[in-house]
C-alpha cells in the first residue's frame, strides 16, 4: 500500500507519496495550468500502482473524483509542519490563492486559524501580478528586494489597486529594487496581521510557495520577532499532511 | 394540502429562495408588503391586511445603487436600493424600516426621495433599550405607524385586529421554537429553509405546513457525532451557508441571527394592551448589535448561547461593512477565546464565496471533531 496526498492548489500540484511504512518515495510540483484537476490525475499516473489511499486537499480537492478521503489544506498543512517539527506551534501557509496563519499542537491538531479575505492581497497570485507589472521573473524578486536602497511604501493590499501603484510609482522614476522591495513589505505587513489574530506561538514554520522568497521569510521574522522555520521542500507540506493523514486513516481501518 | 414531509422541504426552500419579483406569482392571494427588518412589528402589517415579507440581499444584477450609495455602504443596504430600482418590488404595497443602523436609516431617507408617492416607513426603536423613555417612546412610534397604516389603507385597524395578527405570530414563532429544539434531526439547510420560509410565504400558508411537518421531524432520530456550532450574524440571506455546513459534517446547534433566533424569540403576551405587547417584545428580545442595554454583553451573551447548546465552536457570518456587527465582533471574541471556544468568520459582500467558505467550515468541522462540549 502507498500514501498519496495530493495538495490541488490554483498555481500548483503537489503529490507525495510515503510507502507503507510512511518513507518518502515521490514527491513533485507542476503548474496547475488551466486545469488542476487534470494536472493532478497526470501526477497520479506518474504513480504506478493499484494499491493506493489518496488524499486530495487544496482548492481543487471537492472536484477530484475517486481520492479515497477529502481533508481541508488547513489540517494537512498543520499535520505535515508537525510531522517536519515536533515542536512547531504556528504554521503560516502562503499560497497562491490564499494565506493563512495556524495555531497548532505539537501533535498537528489545529486549535486556531485565520484566512487572508476574499481578495487576493497577502498571496503569492499578488506576488506574480506584481511581478507581471514589474515585468521581472517571480524568482528574481527576491535578490531585487536585497539590492532596494529607499523601498516604496505601497498602500493598496489590492492587487489590481497595487498594479496601478506600482505602475505609477516606475512611471515617477523609482527604481524597480526600491518597488518590489515595498511589496514584500507589504506581503509581510498584511500576513502579520493575521498572525497576530491567532497569537504567534514558536515554533514558527512557514510552508507554501511564497516560502521560498527569503525576502519575504525574513520581514516576517523582523514583524512577529520570532525565527521562522521554512522546510527544504515547502510547496509540498500539504501534501505531505495529506499522506500522513492517509496513512492513520487507513492504518485505523486495518488497510496496510 | 400534501403533508409528506419532503413536499414541505420542498415548499419551504421554495419560498426561502423565492426573489421578490416572484412573490405574487407564487402567492397570488395576499398583498405583500416589504420588510427589512426584525425590529419591525409584523403584526401590525398583518392587521392591516398586508402579508410581511422579508427581504433580503440578492446576487447583484444592476449596479442601480451606485446612484445614491458609495461602495462602502453594507451589500444589503445596497441590494434592497437596486432591487427596488430595477423594479423587483413592483406589486408590493410599500416598504418597512426600523431604525437599526445608520444605514439603514439613510437608505429609508434615499429611499423616499429616490420612490416618492410609494409607501415607505420607518420604525424608530430606541437604541438605548432600557433607557427612562425608552417604553414611552417605542409606543408613541408604533402609534404612528398604526395611523400611517390606516391612513395607506382608508381603514382603522382596531386593537382586535392586532391581536389577531400577534397570535398569529405567536403560533408562527412557536412552531419555530419547536424546530429549533428538534434542529438535531434535521440537516441545517432544512431548519433554516423553515426559518426563511416562515418570513416570506404567507402566515396563513406556514402555519398549516409547520404543523404538519413537526411530527416527521420528531420521527426522526436524532444525526450525532457532528461538531456543533453556533452561527452569529445579521441576516441569512440563503442556504449557501447551511448547505456548505452539512457538506462538512458541522452541526450548527443554535444561532443569533436577525433572521431566525432574533425574529422567533416571543412570544408576545396577549394579556396587555396590544402595543404595549408590541413594545415590550421589541425591548425585551436578544439585543442587536445596533442596539444597546446597559445589562447587556453580547460575547458574554455568545458563550453562554454556546454552553447552553453544547457547542464547540462559534462561527462569525458577517456581511462585509456592517459597522454594528464590527464593533461588537472585537469584544465577543475576546470573551470566547477567554473562555475556550474556538471561532471562525466568514465575510459575505455581494454574494456568497462557496469555496473559500467551504475551505473554512471543514476546516473548522476538522478541527473541532476532536473536541467535546
Amino acid at each position: 500500500m502507498q500514501w498519496v496526498g495530493l495538495d490541488i492548489g490554483s498555481l500548483t500540484v503537489k503529490i507525495v507519496v510515503l510507502d507503507k511504512g510512511g518513507a518518502l518515495v515521490f514527491t513533485k510540483v507542476v503548474p496547475s495550468g488551466r486545469s488542476g484537476i487534470q494536472a493532478a490525475k497526470a501526477l497520479l499516473d506518474e504513480v504506478p500502482t493499484s494499491r493506493r489511499f489518496v488524499v486530495v486537499t487544496g482548492y481543487g480537492r471537492v472536484c477530484m473524483e475517486g481520492a479515497d478521503l477529502e481533508v481541508s489544506e488547513i489540517t494537512c498543512h498543520a499535520r505535515g509542519a508537525a510531522h517536519l517539527y515536533g515542536d512547531v506551534g504556528t504554521v503560516i501557509d502562503i499560497g497562491g490563492q490564499d494565506s493563512k496563519v495556524l495555531r497548532v499542537e505539537p501533535n498537528g491538531r489545529v486549535v486556531q486559524f485565520a484566512m487572508n479575505d476574499r481578495c487576493a492581497a497577502g498571496t503569492g497570485r499578488f506576488l506574480e501580478v506584481m511581478a507581471r507589472a514589474l515585468d521581472v521573473p517571480m524568482a528574481d524578486l527576491d535578490d531585487l528586494a536585497a539590492r532596494a536602497v529607499e523601498p516604496v511604501p505601497i498602500s493598496s493590499t489590492c492587487a489590481v489597486f497595487a498594479e496601478s501603484e506600482v505602475v505609477g510609482h516606475l512611471a515617477a522614476g523609482r527604481r524597480v529594487e526600491d518597488v518590489v522591495a515595498g511589496l514584500l513589505d507589504g506581503i509581510a505587513a498584511r500576513v502579520a496581521g493575521l498572525a497576530r489574530q491567532v497569537g504567534v506561538r514558536p515554533r514558527v514554520v512557514m510552508t507554501g510557495g511564497v516560502a521560498l522568497n527569503s525576502g519575504v521569510v525574513s520581514r516576517l521574522e523582523a514583524l512577529l520577532g520570532a525565527p521562522i522555520s521554512v522546510p527544504a521542500n515547502c510547496q509540498v507540506v500539504g501534501a505531505l499532511g495529506a499522506a500522513l493523514l492517509g496513512m492513520e486513516r487507513g492504518q485505523q481501518n486495518g488497510r496496510s | 394540502m400534501n403533508t409528506d414531509k419532503d413536499a414541505i422541504l420542498a415548499r419551504f426552500k421554495i419560498a426561502a429562495a423565492l426573489p421578490p419579483n416572484r412573490w405574487i406569482t407564487e402567492y397570488p392571494r395576499a398583498r405583500p408588503m416589504a420588510v427589512f427588518c426584525s425590529y419591525v412589528p409584523e403584526e401590525m402589517i398583518l392587521a392591516a391586511g398586508f402579508a410581511p415579507v422579508r427581504v433580503r440581499k440578492q446576487p447583484s444584477q444592476s449596479g442601480a445603487w451606485g446612484e445614491h450609495l458609495q461602495s462602502y455602504a453594507c451589500p444589503l443596504a445596497r441590494s434592497l436600493l437596486e432591487q427596488a430600482a430595477d423594479g423587483e418590488l413592483a406589486g408590493f404595497a410599500g416598504a418597512v424600516f426600523a431604525h437599526s443602523c445608520d444605514t439603514m436609516q439613510a437608505l429609508a431617507d434615499i429611499w423616499r426621495m429616490r420612490f416618492a408617492g410609494g409607501f415607505a416607513w420607518v420604525v424608530n426603536v430606541p437604541t438605548r433599550l432600557d433607557g427612562p423613555h425608552a417604553m414611552e417612546y417605542t409606543l408613541r412610534e408604533l402609534m404612528d405607524f398604526r395611523a400611517a397604516l390606516e391612513g395607506l389603507t382608508g381603514k382603522p385597524i382596531g386593537d382586535d385586529d392586532i391581536r389577531a395578527a400577534i397570535g398569529l405570530c405567536n403560533r408562527v414563532r412557536a412552531l419555530l421554537a419547536r424546530l429549533d429544539a428538534l434542529r438535531d434531526r434535521m440537516t441545517n439547510a432544512e431548519f433554516y429553509a423553515a426559518t426563511l420560509a416562515a418570513q416570506t410565504m404567507p402566515r396563513e400558508e406556514f402555519i398549516p405546513l409547520a404543523e404538519s411537518l413537526i411530527p416527521h421531524i420528531e420521527a426522526a432520530p436524532p444525526m450525532t457525532g457532528r461538531p456543533r456550532a453556533i452561527l452569529v450574524g445579521a441576516i441569512l440571506d440563503d442556504l449557501t451557508v447551511p448547505a456548505l455546513a452539512d457538506e462538512v459534517g458541522l452541526h450548527l446547534a443554535g444561532d443569533d441571527l436577525c433572521t431566525s433566533a432574533r425574529y422567533m424569540e416571543g412570544p408576545v403576551s396577549a394579556d396587555t394592551p396590544p402595543l404595549e405587547a408590541l413594545a415590550a417584545r421589541s425591548l425585551g428580545r436578544t439585543t442587536c448589535p445596533a442596539k444597546h442595554r446597559e445589562d447587556w454583553r453580547r460575547g458574554a451573551a455568545l458563550v453562554a448561547l454556546a454552553r447552553q447548546r453544547q457547542a464547540h465552536g462559534v462561527i462569525f457570518y458577517l456581511q462585509k461593512f456592517c459597522d454594528p456587527h464590527a464593533f461588537d465582533y472585537a469584544d465577543a471574541r475576546r470573551d470566547l477565546d477567554a473562555a475556550g471556544i474556538p471561532h471562525i468568520t466568514l465575510e459575505d459582500d455581494a454574494g456568497p464565496a462557496t469555496a473559500q467558505w467551504r475551505t473554512r467550515l471543514q476546516a473548522f468541522a476538522e478541527m473541532l471533531g476532536g473536541r467535546t462540549p
